[in-house]
């Protein structure tokens, strides 16, 4: 592992350095461009650590180890691009309906299909809220810079294990795959799981105003049933409607009413703005450069960036909106976040779509040109 | 104190190093305290395709992540000389391959400083054609002011693998001599 201190580093490698400092002790994976360099290095340093690295058949061999790897009680990661993502999806649903505590990284590249697979996107966006079957909340976060690949990543675990739900990392090919500083601090603040103390304690029921009931790992003396099926508290398989009800919405509440410290909000120079721009992961880079020399050039601009993506803060929005005359939304795709706050902002403000596709980043000579043409 | 950002463009066929010289001058020009973002693009050839690297170096945090623009180009391949020229600031730094130069068709500009150097030449004198790469960035860090040859070495002193350690140090002096 890198030493604390300063140094020049792969975005993908900064994310594995942040994974082992995180806990993360097993990590499957299937290699895939933009995301393998995160195998690789978790390949070279977990042993280090005591951990374990497997590379499985394929990307729904990979989820489902550490799905199971979770499960024995460690903290366990996967890491991936589109294509895997997709056939992903199954048993992420598995691990919502189980509560598994799990990161998955999704170095979003561009599609559909092979696409132009060595070109960054950030096209699945919508796929890891809503990708995998059934009714349920997803927290995925989005990095912009090397730093919070390695940020992010710890995040990511702690509130996986918070939460006990699977977190999604929505990385990008730029981020990814591109070197600046990255500062690796002495210690970072981990948490860890919530253990049941008592044999009254279930798995899957909580009188907790959390949401969330605390997890036995195999080997530790419960009598556990894990299945993704419909289920009762204490694990035993029931379709009853109200065993089901309970579940969507305990899981789905478990987030939500959390949400406010979820949240993750970038605010750069939005107290006076009349335009904000609204954007995430590598897509804010070009952003937050044209709100500066917006600035320079007396067009009253702000940056609204979203280091959480989802759950979306939309009081937040809905705020923003309060407070400005348009929100130019910038993304790496044919234009998704921006119909979401379109939904929120419903006509409160002006939202603007700047969506880029081709496996090219936006310019920031766009950005502003966008910015002044509302201002 | 003034920003001071320079954008530097390395293109080449894939195969070329063009990631690898990246990597040497990034990790050269970090270590003497710069802000740097280096990026790289690549087909899904391993041999062959397009290749580039960009490297945004600064005394400031850098926002952007791309430029349009390149303060220094460095070109080691036909396509990429074709692709990449138009991009070249006025009066700005274009180092290239002269055995590139010998087949190029048609005007050359001449609003920018182009300096030939024979770094395939050097490099196959050398006993590989491989480090035609690093003749051009020895060439660069005779006429940067940001970049240096110590810096260069030292990074390839830590990272090079010991068996092409050797060649690599040759190739970036013969690159500084020859400018």
């Amino acid at each position: 592992m890198l030493e604390p201190g300063r140094h020049l580093t792969l975005g993908n490698v900064a994310c594995a350095e942040g994974a082992l400092r995180a806990g993360c002790r097993f990590f499957a994976g299937y290699p895939i461009t933009p995301a393998s360099e995160i195998s690789h290095h978790i390949a070279a340093e977990i042993p280090k650590v005591g951990g374990l690295y497997v590379q499985m058949e394929d990307e729904i061999a990979s989820i489902a180890s550490v799905i199971g790897a979770s499960w024995a009680g460690a903290k366990a990661m996967t890491a991936t691009s589109g294509p895997g993502f997709s056939l992903m999806q199954e048993n992420i649903g598995y691990a919502h309906m189980t509560e598994t505590p799990l990161v998955l990284v999704n170095v979003q590249r561009s599609g559909p299909s092979t696409g132009q697979a060595t070109d960054p996107s950030q096209q699945d966006i919508m796929q890891a809220r809503y990708g995998s079957h059934g009714d349920y909340e997803v927290i995925a976060v989005t990095p912009w810079s090397v730093q919070e690949m390695f940020d992010l990543t710890v995040r990511a675990f702690n509130l996986a294990e918070t939460y006990r739900t699977p977190v999604m990392l929505m990385a990008d090919g730029v981020v990814g795959h591109m070197k600046e500083k990255l500062t690796v601090p002495e210690k970072v603040d981990v948490v860890d799981r919530r253990k049941p103390t008592s044999r009254e304690d279930t798995p899957w029921g909580t009188d907790d105003p959390s949401g969330v009931p605390p997890m036995p790992a195999f080997g530790e003396g419960y009598a556990l049933l894990v299945t993704g099926s419909t289920h009762r508290p204490d694990g035993v398989r029931n379709y009853a409607p109200e065993y089901h009800q309970m579940i969507v919405y305990r899981t789905r509440d478990k987030i939500l009413n959390a949400e406010p410290k979820i949240r993750d909000i970038h605010r750069e120079h939005l107290d006076d703005a009349r335009v904000a721009v609204l954007s995430f992961g590598a897509s804010a880079r070009p952003s937050y450069d044209a709100v500066v020399k917006a600035r320079e050039q007396g067009v009253k601009a702000g940056l609204f960036r979203l280091r959480t993506l989802w759950p979306l803060p939309e009081n937040e929005i809905r705020a923003l909106a309060d407070q400005v005359d348009a929100i130019l939304v910038v993304e790496m795709n044919v234009g998704k976040l921006v119909k979401e706050v379109e939904r929120v902002v419903c006509g409160k403000a002006k939202v603007a779509s700047l969506a880029k596709v081709g496996g090219v980043l936006p310019l920031g000579r766009e950005v502003l040109e966008e910015v002044r043409r509302l201002a | 104190m003034t920003k001071v950002q320079q954008n530097i463009l390395i293109g080449g066929t894939g195969g070329q190093g063009i990631v690898a010289s990246g990597e040497f001058l990034s990790a050269a020009l970090f270590a003497k305290g710069y802000e740097v973002v280096f990026g790289r693009s690549y087909g899904s050839e391993a041999r062959g395709g397009s290749c580039r690297s960009e490297i945004m170096v600064s005394d400031h945090e850098i926002n952007d992540l791309q430029f349009e623009t390149s303060d220094i180009l460095l070109l080691l391949s036909l396509p990429a000389y074709k692709k990449y020229m138009g991009k070249a600031k006025k009066g700005s730094i274009v180092i290239m391959d002269s055995s590139v130069m010998e087949r190029v068709e048609g005007d050359v500009r001449d609003d920018v400083e182009l300096i030939q150097v024979p770094a395939r030449d050097i490099a196959v004198r050398l006993g590989n054609q491989i480090v035609a790469n690093m003749v051009i960035l020895g060439a660069l860090s005779k006429r940067s002011d940001m970049v240096r040859l110590d810096l260069l070495k030292e990074a390839v002193e830590r990272s090079m693998r010991p068996s092409m350690r050797e060649i690599n140090l040759h190739a970036l002096e013969e690159g500084y001599n020859t400018v």
